[in-house]
């Protein structure tokens, strides 16, 4: 009974952290902020492709 | 909430408890598909970072919130049950994609696994070799009516360079047959300077897309008034020989040879690559073919070929080429009817040319009912 006690409190804790987290990062849009400040590093691969221009 | 000069919002919008929760989940819902579907695969991974279109799909959830922006409720439920079923969809199709992308999927083991098909380079280059000679033919038809002896022109030209370069492509051996059937027939009657009609008067080039109801108007143009409709601007595909050898070099030149045609068929040639492939390809050919007319199909619901109405009599001013409209509604003959169809070359013919038909009694046809 303690145990399982002990799995529910973790499992509580980690969903409780899961939803701050993610909840966090819905309301403040931080994906949205994290994929503009990802535009620039991408912008340097997609640069360095090697274009096939083969007729 | 918007932020000047930056694409992203400050915060997500506050719709109350409930609605607030229930966009945070879709928002989940939607981020853990995209995820599962596309970017757990190390294949899509490669993608993400090789096209640099696949980035934009990065702001998915910030289209999702344009379209959600003060929706509550049931109108909130509704956007994102439309939205989110076309995310998923997407993701799918994205993976799909990536699957027969041959810089990061194998194209082939996509369609032998999907069709159950084995691919088979020895058929390929068979077929690729009918191509050619098909290519062949129609450059030895088209140098035949740069000539005063035209031999294989109108619909002749039309309806089987169409369905050839469409439809056969290579793949059945009784359409190479049948060009050596035409060609031999075609060089017998060049020698003799054979002529399809009594009287030849004008040299056309045909330009626009055809009405559908009336595809043997070139013929009655020959006929009634001795216009030669020389070529089409749907025959005038591709004139490049592709690889027909099996080698490892023309296994991969195939891939290119594929997308060189389908580039260049029928249609796609004169649409895509603005003014140069629809206007001034043209006048190009009528120089080549020594025209002195065009007639030019106005497909009235067209806005391709309408939007450049204009421009196209403004060149055939300045070069002093007869063009004459001729326009119709493709599949409907209910607003042009094909005696409507004739009656615009005949007003031409008569007002503009004051000429008289070669043969009047096909002016006025009553083939109204007719199939």
């Amino acid at each position: 009974m303690s145990k399982l006690c002990t799995v529910v409190k973790k499992l509580s804790l980690a969903g409780t952290a899961f939803f701050v987290v993610t909840f966090a990062a819905y309301y403040f849009n931080l994906d949205m902020k994290l994929t503009a400040a990802m535009e620039p590093v991408l912008n340097y691969f997609y640069d360095r492709v090697d274009r096939d221009q083969h007729l | 909430m918007y932020l000047k000069g930056k694409r992203y919002r400050s915060h997500r919008e506050w719709r109350g408890v409930v609605d607030t929760l229930y966009d945070y989940s879709r928002w989940l819902y939607n981020w853990f598909n995209m995820f599962r579907i596309v970017l757990s695969k190390p294949r899509n991974i490669k993608a993400m970072f090789r096209y640099r279109w696949m980035s934009s799909y990065l702001a998915v959830p910030m289209m999702v919130d344009r379209h959600t922006q003060g929706l509550r409720g049931e109108h909130l439920r509704i956007c994102h049950a439309e939205q989110d079923i076309i995310i998923e969809d997407d993701a799918k199709l994205l993976d799909k994609l990536f699957r027969g992308d041959r810089r990061i999927g194998n194209a082939i083991a996509f369609i032998e696994e999907h069709t159950g098909e084995k691919w088979d380079w020895t058929h390929y280059f068979e077929c690729a070799k009918r191509v050619n000679y098909a290519t062949k033919c129609r450059l030895e038809w088209l140098e035949m009516s740069k000539t005063p002896y035209p031999q294989v022109f109108g619909s002749n030209l039309a309806l089987y360079t169409e369905t050839n370069y469409m439809a056969i492509s290579g793949r059945l051996p009784v359409f190479e047959e049948t060009d050596r059937k035409i060609m031999k027939l075609a060089e017998k009657a060049f020698k003799k300077k054979k002529m399809a009609a009594n009287e030849y008067r004008h040299r056309a080039i045909v330009w626009g897309v055809q009405s559908h109801y009336y595809m043997d108007f070139l013929v009655w143009l020959l006929n009634c008034w001795g216009i030669v409709p020389l070529t089409d601007m749907l025959s005038m595909d591709n004139t490049d020989m592709i690889a027909e050898v099996d080698t490892p070099e023309n296994r991969e030149q195939a891939i290119y040879d594929i997308a060189k045609l389908t580039e260049r068929m029928i249609m796609r040639n004169r649409t895509h690559g603005g003014y140069k492939v629809l206007l001034d390809d043209l006048w190009k050919f009528v120089e080549e073919f020594n025209a002195d007319m065009v007639i030019l199909w106005e497909h009235m619901s067209c806005k391709a070929l309408d939007g450049m109405h204009g421009l196209f009599e403004q060149r055939a001013r300045e070069l002093g080429i007869n063009l004459v409209w001729v326009s119709h509604d493709l599949f409907d003959p209910r607003v042009v009817s094909r005696q409507g169809v004739r009656d615009q070359i005949n007003t031409y013919m008569r007002t503009v040319m004051g000429e008289e038909p070669v043969d009047p009694t096909l002016e006025i046809l009553p083939d109204e009912e007719s199939w």
